[in-house]
């Protein structure tokens, strides 16, 4: 159950830092290299879609991204509303406009959910993310688009985490997290606004 | 005969030697655990196990907090978090030292096969299945949820996850980019060997990495600190009464061997002390040698007794000079050894060992003195010259003679210290405020509960009966009586592991109030191929350390501990059932005042045995002024405490028995010397005196409360007995025989 938790939490935390880094675009006008992207704060719209095997229906939310300097705030509107807010200190989470609460008892043993990981990452430095993860392009696709492919460089996270993939041109569009379980998770974002 | 005596007395020395040698080699030779200091037979035998396992078990825990430094190269987190990994495989290595890590893991498997017995509800009457539909949904669409498809086949409504998160104490801080090391002892805290390792490993580990922050809490550190404050406490009494000695003997004696005969009776005296509580004890207390330490200058004493008879009687025959000093030392070691003996009537363990410690140290330097240490002790060169010499230092004693001044002055001083110890008396039973604890200690420990946001009360629940069901029953009793938020801090094992009869209940009530009105919903919204929610786990996973821990036995009872949170324990009061609120601090303040009063009375028998003693062996009701000199030191020991504002407590009044002993010492020879034999003893008196005043008084400086207490009383009454030694007491009755 710790295990779960921590590997969830790494990859919901991880999930909202490439969001980051999609919003932290210069425009849409060329694709970009994804590694070298400057930092820019603001908010999208996402659509969170969950594969779990033997459930045929997957898990449809939607909601708001924010992202600003040393926070995240993750607001899924639909089908209820959930607040996830993910600071250097920790991660807390709000159902239904109920209060705050602090969401496991990891945090600090998470490098991703560290400042190191997430905040680096939000500030534009990529670097952090080969600090845990082996980073590898993908093929460029059509018009440039470009996809990386993310794999965990620690064992215990390896056992639940196989892969993440991200795709994109001017930002990051697209996120794929596969566990090592066979269900996977896709996020689709929209333009950043402010 | 004295041969024998001499050969038996060296054999017990030797065998006291190796006794000592072996023994100090076991890791659990000496104990520094605070609740030995508790008497066996004051708690009720429930509770008094209970206590000792919530309070063994709370002793155990380790907690480091590991945070990124301050400087830019240490402020990484992954720094942070590798010398959290290095400091936990530091700690596993020491043998000593079990992380939580695998706790969680196994109280999540636990969760998951027992989900449909469990609730995070303590009444089950008060289920709130639209609330657990609710939270389930919210699982399903956060993103960091650790939900899998395998898991909502078996658990639709990831009762599990919803039960992990109501039945862990809340976190209500953040730990955020700091990491947390923690686990839980093999071995007692208490133990020497287990501090000199965690600590030994801790401290390499800081070495390892000092630019990350760390904050630690486990009563292995403070006690690590106590033994370290103890031993340097000890060492520093120890050796400047040591010193004392040494300057007073060659001033006196002006003869190496005079120092080497007292110095070797001390250290025999000493060791056999160490000796005969090793082989009646299977551990010795640490602060034995404190109280121990005192003895120095008591047994000393015998020795300076019969090194002055050499001087005195221009050192005659070996047979006259034993003969001079064997009924004093007699009557001294008797006297002494039935007020430290008294103590053993406390029913205190400790107290036990200090009683066994302190008789057996009496009996040996007594043994010594009369057999080995005249061997030590060969005819001066010059007999005639150290004569005269020890005469000119005692000239100035002799001339000393009382007045109606010294009358006057000693009554107003014995006035005005018992009128301010009157106005300022207080008394201290509350044991948290006897051992101080280290400042730097203590803000780390703040630094980690304000991280974890659980402030742990010392207090617990305890629920008993005659089977672990019986008890189970009353806690979940107790619990379903208590505020939802007091049961919410409470950490329970009927709540991981309820009675068979809050089993059926749970399960009986998510069937009819869950699964049957929303199951097919749930099925039909997710689309669930093949649910099985009533499916078992297969193999059944074994019931979690945790819980297992919450759970012991004494006698015929089978009980429960459920440690409370700082808000459950205030709020718990009056709504526990049956089951008891217990506050081991408070009980221990309650059982302390209990004894300070019983040892009050103690002191009154001791004084009573004393006086048997001396009329039965001096055969004159005369004797009985050998008594009033330590009846005024007793005063005064309770008086000036006092009034120098140290509150009394059981340790001031235990200080009596040293009191009355040494102080009936110094009276015996005065007396004998006036009553019998007419031999002048007041230089080897005030020597004696002088030095158990000193290693008396050093203790006073001791930071923790009981040995400072001891020590403050013992030297106040001991000086005062001493002074008041001169006061011409007169009773009626025939010359001593």
């Amino acid at each position: 159950m710790g295990h779960a938790a921590r590997v969830a939490g790494k990859a919901g935390a991880l999930l909202v830092a490439l969001i980051a880094l999609g919003l932290a675009s210069a425009g849409h006008a060329a694709c970009v290299d994804p590694l070298a992207m400057p930092v820019q704060y603001g908010s999208a719209e996402f659509t969170q879609t969950r594969h779990l095997s033997g459930v045929r229906a997957p898990l449809v939310s939607r909601g708001r991204a924010t992202i600003a300097a040393q926070r995240v705030e993750w607001r899924v509107t639909d089908p209820l509303d959930i607040v996830t807010t993910i600071t250097p200190a920790g991660i807390t989470q709000a159902v239904e406009n109920g209060p705050p609460q602090r969401v496991g008892p990891q945090g600090g043993g998470d490098a991703f959910l560290s400042s190191a990981g997430l905040l680096d990452l939000l500030s534009g430095n990529v670097a952090a993310l080969s600090t845990h993860y082996d980073v590898a392009r993908e093929p460029a696709g059509a018009n440039g688009a470009w996809r990386v492919r993310l794999t965990p460089k620690d064992a215990a996270l390896a056992q639940y985490l196989a892969r993440l993939e991200i795709g994109g041109c001017s930002r990051v569009e697209h996120v794929e997290v596969r566990q090592a379980n066979g269900d996977w998770m896709e996020i689709a974002l929209g333009p950043l606004g402010s | 005969m004295r041969h024998w005596g001499a050969i038996l007395c060296a054999v017990w020395c030797v065998l006291a030697c190796v006794v000592v040698g072996v023994r100090t080699q076991r890791g659990d030779a000496f104990d520094t655990d605070i609740q030995t200091l508790l008497p066996q037979n004051a708690l009720e035998p429930v509770i008094r196990a209970a206590i000792a396992d919530a309070g063994g078990a709370a002793s155990r825990r380790v907690v480091v907090l590991v945070s990124p430094g301050a400087a830019p190269r240490s402020a990484d987190p992954l720094r942070a978090q590798q010398a959290a990994a290095d400091l936990e495989h530091s700690l596993e290595a020491t043998g000593l030292f079990t992380p939580d890590r695998a706790d969680g893991a196994e109280i999540g498997r636990w969760l998951f096969a027992n989900r449909n017995s469990l609730m995070c509800e303590t009444d089950p009457a008060k289920f709130d299945a639209a609330a657990v539909v609710r939270g389930s949904r919210a699982l399903l669409y956060a993103p960091i949820a650790p939900v899998s498809g395998e898991m909502l086949r078996r658990d639709p409504f990831l009762l599990t996850l919803q039960l992990a998160q109501c039945l862990s104490p809340t976190a209500g801080a953040q730990l955020g980019d700091a990491t947390l090391v923690s686990g839980a002892l093999n071995v007692s805290a208490f133990r020497i060997d287990a501090q000199d390792a965690v600590t030994g490993a801790y401290a390499a580990w800081r070495a390892r990495w000092p630019d990350v922050d760390a904050a630690r809490t486990g009563a292995v550190f403070y006690a690590a600190d106590g033994a370290a404050q103890a031993r340097n406490e000890i060492s520093l009494i120890a050796g400047a009464s040591t010193v004392a000695i040494l300057v007073l003997l060659m001033v006196c004696f002006r003869r190496p061997s005079s120092i080497v005969g007292t110095l070797i009776a001390t250290a025999v005296s000493g060791v056999g002390s160490l000796a005969a509580t090793m082989l009646l004890f299977p551990s010795v207390h640490v602060l034995v040698f404190v109280f121990g330490s005192a003895l120095i200058g008591v047994t000393s004493d015998y020795a300076l007794h019969y090194l002055a008879t050499g001087p005195q009687s221009g050192w005659g025959p070996v047979t006259e000079r034993v003969k001079r000093v064997a009924r004093p030392l007699a009557v001294c070691a008797l006297s002494t050894s039935i007020g430290f003996a008294s103590l053993g009537f406390f029913g205190v363990a400790f107290f036990n060992q200090v009683a066994v410690f302190s008789v057996a140290g009496v009996v040996t330097a007594w043994w010594f003195t009369l057999t080995l240490l005249p061997l030590f002790d060969l005819r001066a060169r010059d007999p005639g010259k150290l004569t005269r010499w020890w005469d000119k230092l005692e000239t100035p004693f002799r001339a000393f003679r009382w007045t109606r001044t010294h009358s006057m002055v000693g009554a107003i001083v014995l006035a005005v210290v018992s009128l301010v110890g009157a106005g300022r008396f207080a008394v201290l039973d509350d044991v948290r405020q006897f051992q101080p604890r280290s400042a730097a200690l203590a803000s780390e420990e703040a630094r980690v509960r304000e991280a974890l946001g659980f402030d742990m009360s010392p207090s617990f629940l305890l629920s008993y009966g005659e089977s672990a069901e019986a008890a189970r029953e009353q806690e979940e009793a107790a619990l379903q009586r208590m505020p939802p938020s007091a049961a919410r801090y409470t950490l329970a094992a009927s709540r991981f592991d309820p009675s068979a009869r809050r089993r059926a209940e749970n399960e009986r009530v998510l069937r009819e109030r869950l699964y049957d009105p929303h199951l097919a919903a749930r099925v039909a919204e997710l689309g669930l191929a093949d649910p099985a929610p009533f499916a078992s786990s297969d193999p059944a996973p074994p019931r979690p350390r945790l819980i297992g821990s919450l759970e012991g036995a004494t006698g015929e009872w089978r009980f429960l501990v459920a440690p409370l949170g700082a808000r459950a324990a205030l709020e718990a009061r009056g709504h526990t059932g049956d089951a008891i609120l217990v506050d081991p601090a408070a009980r221990y303040s309650a059982v302390f005042e209990h004894f300070r009063a019983l040892a009050t009375w103690a002191v009154a028998i001791a004084f009573a045995f004393c006086a048997v003693v001396v009329v039965l062996l001096y055969r004159t009701l005369r004797a009985l002024k050998v008594l009033a000199a330590p009846a005024v030191g007793a005063a005064m020991a309770i008086a000036v405490p006092a009034a120098l504002g140290e509150p009394i407590s059981f340790f001031t009044i235990s200080a009596l028995f040293v009191v009355i002993g040494t102080g009936i010492d110094h009276s015996v020879f005065l007396f004998e010397a006036g009553e019998t034999d007419g031999q002048s003893k007041e230089l080897v008196v005030f020597l004696a005196v002088f030095t158990t005043i000193l290693s008396m008084g050093l203790m006073a400086f001791s930071s923790s409360y009981p040995v400072r207490s001891f020590g403050i009383a013992v030297a106040a009454g001991v000086t005062a007995a001493y002074l008041f030694s001169f006061v011409p007491v007169n009773f009626r009755g025939s010359k001593a025989q």
